[in-house]
Formats: structure tokens, sequence, C-alpha cells
């Protein structure tokens, strides 16, 4: 996978990541304040790492986008992404 | 071996013999690059069983 792809898929991941870990801690703290700000800034951090993506890209999750083609088979799998 | 004054008035009030698991309270987070590395986002949680903090000064 070409090193800019790679990069850029990177970024959405951690911020991904980020996302979700906060979602859990505010499933057991809905009022925290501090929680929400930093989901909240994680969430703008993640739609604009994916806009950055999807502009070079294209569509990252299966089956979104135009559909000629189940164009997912032709990414490398998880597992022939070298480390 | 002189006696330290562990419990506290908290403690006092809770049922003996139980396991007792205290609320993560919002703290530092790792950069997010860290936080996926590390599988979580609180260094607070990143206990690896080795003895050490797991990452040096919350990877700051």
């Amino acid at each position: 996978m070409e090193a800019n792809k790679k990069r850029l898929l990177q970024k959405v991941q951690q911020y991904e990541f980020a996302v979700i870990e906060a979602n859990e801690y505010l499933d057991t703290h809905p009022d925290d304040q501090e929680a929400i700000r930093y989901f909240q800034n994680a969430s703008r951090h993640l739609q604009q790492q994916l806009a950055a993506y999807e502009e070079k890209y294209g569509k990252i999750a299966a089956g979104e986008g135009e559909m000629t083609r189940w164009a997912w088979v032709d990414e490398p799998w998880p597992w022939q992404m070298e480390g | 071996m002189e006696k330290r004054e562990t419990s506290c008035q908290c403690l006092d009030d809770l049922p003996l013999a139980m396991a007792y698991v205290p609320m993560q309270k919002w703290g530092e987070q790792y950069a997010a690059a860290v936080a996926l590395e590390r599988g979580t986002i609180f260094p607070q949680l990143d206990l690896p069983f080795i003895g050490e903090e797991a990452v040096p000064d919350g990877g700051k």
C-alpha cells in the first residue's frame, strides 16, 4: 500500500479508536463535560481525517460509493498490509 | 512497626470482605497515536504487569 495512503489510513484508525474509547467512558459517565468535549474533538478530527483519505482514495468502508464492482476486494487485506 | 493510619473515614462504612473497584475519573489522555498502540487512551488504565510505568511520563 502506497505510503501516503497508509499514513492517512493510520490517522483515521487512531482517531476512530479515541472516539470509541471516549464513547465507552461516557456510557458510564454521561455527565462528564470534559469527556464530552474530548469526544466531540476526537470526532471532529476523525471526520477531517476521513475526508482527507476519501478525497484521495475513495470510500473507506466496504459497499459505499457508486457500485459497479465490489472494489473492496481490490484493497489489500489487513494481514497483507506491511507493519 | 509504627501504626500507619491507613483506613480513612470514607472506607469505614464499606462492607467488609467484599471487593471494591473505585469509579474511574476523567484524567490525562494519551495522544491518539500512542493510545492506539497502547490499547487505551487512559494512562491510568495502561497497566501491563511489568512493574514500571508503561509509557514514560504519559508519552508526552
